[in-house]
């Protein structure tokens, strides 16, 4: 069957417009190597334990244990 | 959820946890407290809107977050260190097992876009699954791992970097070549 000249502007044109679906990733992105992601996993964690370890300012210790029972009508 | 003093007891316990985040966020001891402070009151004040069985530490940590985005851009507080001058300010006790060097990893950090380092704390040091950094953050799970992963290549970049120099020819060694041009 002879293809028109309109329906092949037609095809092109919806060729050249033509998005990847949603969801489809046009350039996945790069992702590090396995060893290199668990070494930044295991600094990060030790950095953050040292971050837990700070000693806890009595201000905001003391704040919680101060806490009302009734919180909204003490603290309003 | 009422305040019982069960949830007086999982907020004492989540106060570390608050202010490293604080700290990770800030780089500045006195801010964090202020924001840890807040976030306990705020969280007291509401605790009616808590919903039994679902995370108290992630709703905890949203409000943490709202409270210091809120002030940022009232304040316009300049968090971001590109230079890492805040973060060898914050100090913290140095790592026994010496594998890792706390204040490179701090300065490193310190280099990353606040949104991809509030991502990567929650998921790689924090524990908090993708679900629960999503909603902390605001944005959908997707969002949350692309700035983890975003982040994750930003950091190896930065710390090879700097591994890369350690292991360079030093001073004395580069101003003789320098000199033999």
């Amino acid at each position: 069957m002879p293809v028109s000249d309109e329906d092949h502007t037609e095809d092109a044109s919806r060729r050249k417009t033509e998005q990847p679906r949603c969801g489809t990733l046009i350039h996945p992105e790069p992702k590090i190597d396995q060893n290199a992601r668990d070494r930044i996993g295991r600094d990060l964690r030790a950095t953050y334990e040292a971050l837990l370890l700070e000693p806890l300012p009595d201000r905001i210790v003391g704040l919680v244990s101060r806490l009302p029972r009734e919180p909204r009508r003490a603290l309003q | 959820m009422t305040a019982t003093p069960e949830v007086r007891e999982a907020m004492l316990a989540a106060l570390p946890s608050l202010r490293a985040f604080a700290l990770s966020l800030t780089y500045n001891v006195d801010y964090a407290d202020d924001l840890v402070q807040e976030t306990v009151l705020r969280a007291w004040k509401n605790i009616d809107r808590f919903e039994v069985g679902t995370n108290l530490n992630a709703w905890l940590f949203t409000i943490l977050r709202n409270g210091f985005y809120s002030q940022h851009r009232k304040k316009r507080r300049e968090v971001e260190d590109p230079d890492g001058g805040r973060a060898g300010r914050l100090t913290v006790a140095p790592e026994q097992n010496g594998k890792c060097d706390v204040q490179d990893m701090l300065k490193a950090l310190a280099k990353l876009s606040l949104v991809q380092r509030e991502a990567l704390l929650l998921i790689a040091a924090e524990g908090m699954s993708y679900e629960d950094a999503a909603q902390v953050c605001g944005v959908a799970i997707g969002t949350i791992k692309s700035r983890v992963n975003r982040a994750r290549m930003c950091l190896a970049q930065l710390l090879a970097v700097e591994a890369a120099e350690d292991l360079g020819p030093d001073r004395m060694t580069q101003a003789a070549l320098q000199a033999a041009h």
